[in-house]
């Protein structure tokens, strides 16, 4: 009998030194999320469906991108009503070439803000590679299910300054390690916007979102279907893509 | 006394002191050349809003999609005016055979943006045919430089600027500038505009906001191939245009799940046209008012002293036999006259300046400094000439004239010959 409890106080202690011992810290968990979703290179084709409240139908934009790190990117799109618009990202300039213009313009400052074609995307939203370690501190605030994940539910308030998003609150998949959630706050504590993962796929033993839908709180029956194809990461991609010339082609 | 003996010594009396039957006219001549000259020019001006806002703004009745409404100041190209199966022409159809409707001019006013060495520009685009607008839209005679744009073409983009815009931005005929602009189907609009004449309707708002393009150019621009954003309307009287508006509806809910619905003037932007117009014409009101007081006064002043001054002669032809109401006539018939002839002469001279500003214009920036620059009337005011502008004045000078004799002539012809002589009234 004793030998009994002295085995089962053992058990005990040892499972609650494993999880003070074993479980992650908030900065691990944004790494984590980091190393799944940050990449090096991408490239996909990208399908954006856009509902704004009572139009009279859903936006459906299709388009290339093709990405480096956080400082370079590429998109064309594809779908007849804009084909030929091309988006090029250098460091903190946005360049900007339509199908009728002689040349790019630039796009900078607080109109990086802006919605990306009628999208609930910002330009700075869809254009954005950084590691959330980098910009933000993070607490754990709790664990929540989402869509049938068990979630670890974190706060992340902004260690820079110049940042779009003052806080942010995530609910990152325990197994995967994909953040499933996303509230987007202003520095007012408004909620702004909200993202939710429909799809995670596998893609060299990383787990990566190709399907998100963000929803702008601040329009009524608005949202943004996100859906990437044909992803290939982590891949050479020429730096011709990311040239002036290029875009004004 | 008869009529006629008392006309003939009234013409006598007129003759006989020439200083004072001058000053007498002349001040009536003044006070009528002023009245026609501020109603020639206050209606002028006021006319020259109007067009600016029916030309521009309203027409006399707009056809747009009714979710636009609701938006109208995000100015929301989505919500267009895109027709039933093909596009906005099957709209025109339908509905221009309705009794009343002159023209039907499909249009598209946008919102651009343009990149001015990192600056940006915020600017109204108004698309339109200026053949089929020719003879409500004015633009064609209205560029001061080059000419007016052509339709697309591969490659051919053309645009008019607003001369203050021109000079705003430091361009000319024959430079480019290359616009963005949400386009209808929320995406990017993009395009280098060559820039082939500079406009200008003397309205500093427009001048200095607008650039004009072709349909056909705004089309690709805004990817609106198959749609505008309003059907202006035109009618043969703009004094219809509510009923005419009620008659479109009509034929527009007749289709299911009609999207669109006519608007008279009156009732557009919340009625915020007609309330600017209504308050715009108490404000001529109270002001014509105040000019007609004014010439009244210098009428009234003028022949009161004129018969005051006469008392003795009142009191003698009283001691003579004269008596009340042959006093009264005499007066009377002599301000006639003398209002008659001051009127003429006041409608000659009023008319004259009126014609002659009416056909050269008056530059009202010039004479403000341009403090005028913010709202829809142009620099150059037109003063408003015709014949109604001179009866008009004729009448108020003889009436207020003729009336204002009365006043004394009356009174004098109530007191006593001896008080009268006395110079007593």
């Amino acid at each position: 009998m004793k030998k009994c409890i002295v085995s089962l106080l053992t058990i005990i202690f040892v499972s609650f030194l494993a999880q003070n011992i074993f479980a992650l810290t908030p900065e691990e968990i944004l790494n984590k999320v980091d190393d799944n979703e940050v990449f090096d290179t991408i490239k996909y084709s990208g399908v954006m469906t856009i509902k704004k409240g009572s139009r009279r139908r859903p936006r459906v934009k299709t388009f290339q991108a093709v990405a480096r790190g956080k400082d370079k990117a590429y998109i064309e799109f594809t779908n007849p009503g804009d084909r030929g618009t091309k988006y090029l990202k250098l460091g903190d300039e946005l360049w900007i070439k339509g199908t009728y213009a002689e040349r790019a313009d630039k796009i900078s400052g607080h109109k990086l803000r802006d919605s990306m074609m009628g999208s609930d995307y910002s330009y700075e939203d869809t254009m954005d590679n950084e590691k959330l370690v980098d910009r933000y501190k993070a607490t754990i605030a709790g664990a929540e299910k989402v869509s049938g994940h068990d979630c670890y539910e974190l706060d992340l308030e902004a260690k820079v300054k110049e940042i779009t998003y003052a806080r942010l609150k995530i609910w990152v998949d325990k197994e995967q390690f994909v953040a499933m959630k996303i509230q987007y706050f202003a520095l007012s504590g408004m909620l702004l916007k909200e993202m939710t993962v429909d799809k995670v796929k596998k893609i060299n033993e990383r787990y990566f979102p190709i399907k998100v839908r963000m929803v702008n709180k601040q329009r009524k029956d608005s949202y943004t279907l996100f859906e990437m194809k044909s992803i290939v990461l982590d891949e050479p991609v020429s730096e011709s893509m990311f040239s002036k010339q290029q875009l004004e082609k | 006394m008869k009529s006629f003996y008392i006309y003939r010594m009234a013409l006598r009396n007129i003759s006989r002191n020439r200083k004072r039957t001058l000053l007498s006219a002349v001040a009536i001549a003044l006070a009528v050349m002023f009245i026609c000259f501020m109603r020639s020019y206050i209606t002028g001006m006021w006319d020259n809003v109007r067009d600016n806002v029916f030309a521009f703004q309203s027409a006399h009745v707009k056809i747009v999609n009714k979710d636009f409404i609701k938006e109208e100041k995000l100015m929301p190209l989505d919500l267009s005016v895109y027709g039933y199966e093909k596009d906005y022409t099957e709209v025109m159809k339908l509905v221009k055979n309705v009794k009343g409707i002159k023209y039907i001019f499909p249009r598209t006013k946008f919102g651009a943006i343009l990149n001015l060495k990192g600056k940006w520009e915020n600017l109204m685009g108004f698309a339109l045919d200026p053949e089929r607008e020719a003879p409500v839209n004015p633009l064609k005679y209205k560029i001061v430089k080059g000419r007016l744009f052509k339709k697309y073409a591969p490659g051919r983009h053309e645009i008019v600027v607003g001369e203050v815009l021109a000079q705003e931005l430091g361009v000319k005929v024959g430079d480019k500038l290359t616009m963005m602009s949400k386009t209808a189907e929320e995406g990017l609009g993009h395009m280098t505009f060559k820039i082939v004449g500079i406009s200008s309707f003397g309205v500093p708002e427009f001048d200095k906001l607008f650039f004009f393009v072709d349909l056909s150019v705004a089309a690709r621009f805004l990817k609106m191939e198959h749609e505008v954003m309003e059907l202006g309307i035109y009618l043969d009287d703009m004094d219809e245009s509510v009923p005419v508006a009620e008659k479109i509806n009509k034929i527009l809910e007749s289709r299911p799940d009609n999207p669109y619905i006519a608007q008279a003037w009156e009732n557009q932007s919340g009625g915020q046209y007609y309330n600017w117009f209504a308050m715009a014409d108490n404000i001529y009101n109270i002001v014509y008012f105040v000019f007609l007081v004014l010439a009244s006064l210098v009428i009234i002043n003028t022949t009161m002293m004129v018969i005051y001054e006469r008392m003795k002669e009142i009191g003698t032809i009283a001691a003579l036999g004269m008596r009340g109401a042959s006093i009264v006539k005499l007066f009377f018939y002599e301000a006639v006259i003398i209002s008659i002839i001051g009127s003429f002469f006041g409608i000659v001279a009023g008319g004259a300046l009126s014609y002659l500003m009416s056909q050269s214009g008056i530059n009202i920036a010039k004479l403000t400094g341009g403090s005028l620059s913010d709202i829809a009337i142009s620099n150059m005011i037109y003063p408003y000439f015709g014949l109604d502008l001179l009866l008009f004045a004729f009448v108020f000078g003889v009436v207020v004239a003729s009336l204002c004799a009365f006043i004394p002539a009356s009174k004098a012809a109530r007191i006593q010959p001896v008080e009268a002589m006395k110079g007593v009234l």
